[in-house]
């Protein structure tokens, strides 16, 4: 599908375009052009550096270098006013509807047409509505925005932008949490925009949406640009092997052993020439059947799952970001109750019961965010390692702590953990990104846990450290440990899991065993190919 | 007719009386909570408008002294703006550290300037009671409208339940709580005043005696509406002004009319469960 | 912990007290109707006659001790409610619960030697302050009601409902004052003979009361779980621990406390409950747990500090007329000089 012939000046021009944030670069000398009424992509995995660069044209961050020019001028912009002002409007993943306004006062928000300062609200409905229709959107103005469901919110986030007079649409992530008749109707719409000479940029995962509806595409990978294509002159697989490269931890590590993760052909070696760990064991560890999860909205974000993993084993699950992972590791862990379905740990029934009640039994968490929900930042390594576990008995057994035992816990785990620090003491706020995951780690790691679930291990870790990650995983699943790893890295999905399972909008698209896994065909079920289709290529 | 209103009358009459400083506090601390400042320190601003306006007022008039109460109010208003959007500091801390300054503040004061131990002497012209109560009930239609239909009352609505969506939207949410807290400090001081400058013309110390907390109380349990806000403390001046009629009279104790109130705001948080402004309080991080 | 942490947390609280002194310094100077080099003689005769009548002497200092008794305890109570994140300003509420049980008990249970008495009397009037603090926090763990208003409330509450015990079904006959009837003899709490200091047993229970909060939240389990509630709650949450049974316990803790504060003032003191007993020391607390820093050494020196303000304010008055409410705004401008880093359950030693 061809768009009409762009002239040639582009209404939007990002150059240079660098950003840092303490401990990462997001964006590395990132250079854009996006021709006007045009509907513009830009693609990369999760850290690409996407959702901060359309910040930085919003006006939320200010670049460390670079340039930016907005219909050929030299722009600075500093606020998400000023950005407005020049004709930008943002649409975020997560929505910035304020749920206990009606919906019109949400749209016109900042721009409200009044008389003597009150609201003017004939004037405001008669306006909106205007606009609405001439899109063929509609909405209950007075609802309360609380009560509409995420399709219409984020139509109602593009009515925003376009009644402040927006000429450039960026939208982030639009599809990732519609279901694909919310999501055809939503790029009509943005289709019809881009007829009527509205500029569009959105950020994606998903590569079908890419080839379907944009007529050019930016990939980003590690926070630099690694291509510029027309879509008519590219394939699916090209951008995914640009999204996906050769940067990440695991595939380094991999490529030392010589194995390469891009390999169409299923690689027979894994990872630090472990033996395979068959599962002989008859009984799973976890068991899962048909659990639904509900998120913090309310909306359905896991669907009937049913899963095992077997003593021993990585279970890898794979997915974009918002499949679910979150609520199903959540679920499991007890931090999220199940709204139906049940899960069983070594045959035992343990829906409903607490964190605390799991942790006993033997689940352990290593969480996804390790600042907020892994570590106290306050509580020094030794105190940090105690959490959860300070009524165990090899830490005094009940009422009473035993200060010696625990100290020397800390001061033994930063020895076997490599952490370089002049003691346990330490606050666990002044550690290195790497060492505060080694303590996470090391504590779900002790006393010998039957299942442990990971999400994202090794985020933002080094070399070294990732490396003592695996061999700690490795050696706990000597002892009979499951592991249920969530990651969105898939070089680390497939450098450590012994079956691979995908999830795609909440559902369990299919488990392959790592033998019979490639890229190709993973890469296709997290897009929504079922594992019956995928890897047909 | 005439002769001596019925005993129901007058105890309407006494209720609106006494609930009307209520209402005009509680109408402060609904501007600055649902512009998401938290204000425990109601209690002390009307406290102080209650003594500046009486100090003011006995040398240079009534006007001057409610001039000078709104001005005291302002700045204390301030003060907690500052402390809490410019310093971080704990809402909670700064809205108690603000009632004790006002109390010992108030207390040095009386006795520094009037020599007088726990009273003054009486201020020369005083707030007329109807007028207070008609400005209130004007006050609390005035307030529900401008939050439901001004500009300014839709962006200090954003300011207190989502900070980050107002600045999404090209505004500066910071500046809305401050306005909402600068009313709430003008409007506790102005009802503070009435206090000291009406029926009871004198100030003695700690004279607010909790109603600051109960203004808050009406808030809570007016679900941070004006007039959700108005109706609970009118209900809470009618258990005022009827165990102030009981007293003696009958043999049900009067404390158990007192406590009512505050029971009846617990009872509400159990039950009813209200939900404040969703950014209520939250530290900008 | 090394001896620059220390020094260096040491710092804030008496920088905040510096602040303190010298805002009250401006104020008594301004005020005190003196030219400027003679108004700087007036803020440094209060000053001294304040520390003088605090500490110079021994019926001062033993005055001081005995006003510290009840800020201690309450002033651990707060700071107690603090570590895990918990706002507790109903001290008073509690503080007056707890001397009324402690009373009743005193008084109405007879037949007991002093060694089972006394403990009854203390038990029950931390007791009284557990649950008083319960409400609170069974409401915060189970609906999340904020507890700021929840306690404040509940302050009235006991201010009318114990009011109303000791005007009323609790009251004396006896005698003209509105008490309840005196404390048997094997439930009082010894106390310095003659009536001048009102030193008692009561501040070494409250040194002791100190230790155990000390040792609770270094040396227990539940000391641990309370620290990592209010430092990081989801970190906690994630971890196990339940963050709902935690804040009950924790609020129960704190009511037991602040009931003790009451309970030594009126068996040690009064010997019997005495309407109106409190001249607020349930909101002096707030000010002592902030500037002792959370912890037990801090809060009592604070404590301490704060004792002898309040003693050594007669003395001031007594000797150059300045109000004692300066104490006031001295307690006031700490909290804001401390609270100005972000406070949440954080320790500062």
């Amino acid at each position: 599908m061809t768009a009409p012939l762009p002239t040639d000046t582009p209404i939007i021009q990002m150059a240079n375009i660098t950003k840092s944030f303490p401990g990462v670069v997001a964006n590395d000398d990132v250079s854009l052009a996006v021709l006007p009424a045009t509907i513009h992509a830009i693609i990369g995995e999760n850290g690409a550096g996407k959702s901060t660069l359309m910040g930085i044209l919003y006006g939320r961050y200010q670049p460390d270098k670079g340039r930016i020019r907005v219909s050929g001028e030299d722009v600075r912009i500093d606020s998400p006013a000023r950005a407005i002002r020049l004709g930008i409007g943002m649409v975020t993943q997560h929505t910035t509807m304020v749920p206990a306004l009606t919906v019109l006062e949400n749209i016109i928000l900042g721009a409200e047409p009044s008389r003597a300062g009150f609201i003017d609200s004939r004037r405001a409905s008669e306006r909106v509505s205007e606009l609405a229709g001439s899109l063929g959107v509609e909405l209950d103005l007075r609802a309360s925005a609380g009560t509409l469901s995420v399709a219409a919110l984020q139509k109602a986030e593009i009515l925003k932008a376009l009644f402040r007079g927006a000429r450039i649409l960026v939208l982030d992530e639009p599809t990732a949490t519609l279901a694909p008749q919310e999501a055809d109707s939503l790029f009509r719409l943005l289709h019809s925009l881009r007829d009527s000479g509205t500029t569009i940029l959105f950020i994606t995962h998903k590569l079908r949406e890419v080839m379907a509806h944009a007529s050019r595409v930016t990939v980003l990978r590690g926070g630099k640009c690694v291509g510029d294509r027309l879509t008519a002159e590219t394939t699916p697989d090209d951008l995914l092997a640009l999204m996906i490269g050769q940067r990440s931890v695991a595939a380094s590590i991999l490529t030392e052993l010589g194995a390469s993760p891009l390999d169409s052909e299923p690689t027979p070696a894994y990872l630090v020439g472990r033996e395979p760990l068959v599962p002989a064991a008859a009984m799973p560890t976890l068991e899962l059947r048909d659990v639904s999860v509900v998120n913090r909205r309310g909306a359905v974000a896991v669907r009937s799952i049913s899963l095992d993993v077997m003593p021993g084993e990585v279970l890898g699950v794979a997915g974009v970001d918002g499949s679910g992972q979150r609520e199903l590791a959540e679920a499991i862990v007890g931090l999220r109750p199940l709204q139906s379905g049940s899960i069983r740990l070594d045959g035992k029934d343990i829906t409903g019961r607490s964190v605390g009640d799991r942790l006993r039994a033997g689940i352990t968490f290593i969480p996804e965010d390790r600042h907020r929900e892994g570590l106290v930042l306050d509580f020094s390594l030794a105190e940090n390692l105690l959490l959860g576990r300070e009524r165990d008995r090899r830490f005094g057994g009940g009422a009473l702590l035993d200060l010696r035992c625990i100290e020397e816990t800390g001061e033994e785990t930063v020895r076997a953990s490599r952490v370089k620090v002049p003691s346990a003491e330490v606050a666990a706020r002044n550690l290195s990104g790497g060492n505060q995951q080694k303590v996470v780690v090391a504590r779900a790691l002790m006393g010998d846990p039957r299942l442990l679930v990971a999400m994202q291990p090794t985020r933002g870790l080094d070399v070294e450290a990732a490396r003592f990650v695996y061999e700690q995983f490795q050696t706990a699943q000597q002892k009979g440990l499951g592991i249920i790893l969530f990651s969105l890295d898939l070089d680390e999905i497939f450098a450590i899991s012994d079956r691979i399972a995908v999830m795609f909008d909440g559902r369990l698209m299919g488990v392959v065993p790592r033998a019979e896994a490639t890229v190709d065909r993973v890469g296709q079920m997290m897009v929504g190919r079922p594992a019956s289709e995928a890897g047909s290529t | 007719m005439g002769g001596h209103p019925s005993p129901t009358v007058a105890l309407l009459l006494a209720s609106l009386a006494l609930a009307a400083p209520l209402v005009m506090a509680a109408l402060g601390g609904i501007l600055s909570e649902r512009s998401g400042v938290v204000n425990i320190g109601l209690e002390g601003m009307m406290l102080t408008g209650a003594f500046v306006g009486m100090w003011v007022g006995q040398v240079y008039g009534l006007g001057a002294g409610i001039a000078g109460a709104l001005g005291s109010g302002l700045l204390l208003g301030l003060l907690h703006y500052v402390l809490t959007q410019r310093f971080r500091m704990n809402h909670i801390i700064s809205g108690v550290a603000i009632n004790l300054l006002a109390v010992n503040g108030t207390g040095y004061f009386l006795r520094v300037v009037f020599n007088a131990e726990g009273r003054s002497a009486n201020v020369a012209a005083a707030i007329p009671v109807g007028a207070f109560i008609l400005l209130s009930v004007l006050l609390v239609v005035a307030v529900q409208v401008a939050l439901n239909r001004t500009v300014f009352g839709l962006r200090l609505r954003t300011a207190g339940e989502s900070a980050e969506s107002g600045r999404m939207a090209g505004l500066n949410p910071l500046r809305y709580r401050l306005y909402g807290v600068l009313l709430s400090g003008a409007l506790a001081a102005l009802a503070g005043a009435y206090l000291s400058m009406s029926q009871t013309t004198r100030f003695s110390d700690n004279m607010v005696n909790g109603r600051g907390f109960i203004a808050l109380a009406a808030v809570v349990c007016g679900r941070w509406r004006p007039v959700g806000a108005a109706l609970a403390a009118l209900a809470f001046g009618f258990f005022d002004a009827l165990q102030i009629q009981l007293q003696g009279r009958v043999r049900l104790p009067t404390e158990f009319l007192q406590m009512m109130p505050y029971v009846f705001t617990i009872l509400a948080a159990m039950l009813l469960r209200p939900i404040p402004p969703a950014d209520l309080g939250r530290d900008e991080s | 912990m090394s001896a620059a942490v220390r020094i260096r947390s040491l710092a804030q609280p008496v920088a905040a007290l510096l602040v303190a002194f010298a805002i009250a310094a401006v104020l008594i100077a301004t005020t005190s109707g003196e030219p400027f080099p003679k108004s700087l003689s007036v803020v440094a005769e209060s000053f001294t006659a304040l520390f003088r009548g605090a500490f110079g002497d021994v019926n001062g200092l033993l005055r001081s001790l005995a006003k510290a008794t009840p800020l201690l305890f309450s002033g651990l109570a707060v700071a107690v409610a603090l570590r895990a994140g918990l706002f507790n300003i109903g001290a008073e509420g509690q503080l007056l619960v707890g001397g009324l049980a402690a009373a009743w008990a005193g008084y109405a249970i007879k037949g007991l030697p002093l060694i089972i008495h006394l403990p009854l009397a203390m038990l029950a009037g931390a007791a009284a302050g557990a649950l008083w603090a319960a409400v609170p926090g069974v409401l915060k763990a189970w609906r999340g009601a904020h507890e700021v208003i929840v306690t404040i409330m509940m302050n009235y509450v006991a201010i009318y409902l114990t009011h109303y015990l000791v005007n009323g079904p609790l009251r004396d006959p006896a005698t003209r004052q509105t008490a309840t009837p005196t404390v048997l003899p094997t439930a009082q709490l010894w106390s310095l003979p003659g009536s001048a200091t009102n030193f008692s047993a009561g501040f070494f229970l409250a040194l002791l009361a100190a230790a155990a909060v000390a040792f609770l939240l270094r040396r227990t389990a539940l000391g641990f779980e309370i620290r990592a509630v209010g430092l990081g709650p989801d970190a906690a949450r994630a971890a196990g621990i339940s963050v709902p049974r935690t804040i009950v316990t924790t609020m129960c803790l704190s009511g037991a406390l602040a009931g003790l504060a009451g309970a030594v003032e009126v068996l040690a003191v009064h010997h019997r409950y005495l309407d109106q007993f409190s001249p607020g020391y349930g909101f002096d607390s707030i000010a002592v747990a902030l500037l002792g820093g959370l912890n037990a050494p801090g809060v009592t020196l604070a404590a301490l500090l704060f004792g002898g303000l309040k003693s050594g304010a007669n003395e001031m008055y007594t000797q150059t007329q300045t109000p004692i409410m300066i104490v006031g705004v001295i307690q006031a401008v700490v909290i804001l000089a401390i609270g100005i880093r972000r406070l949440r359950g954080r320790r500062e030693g």
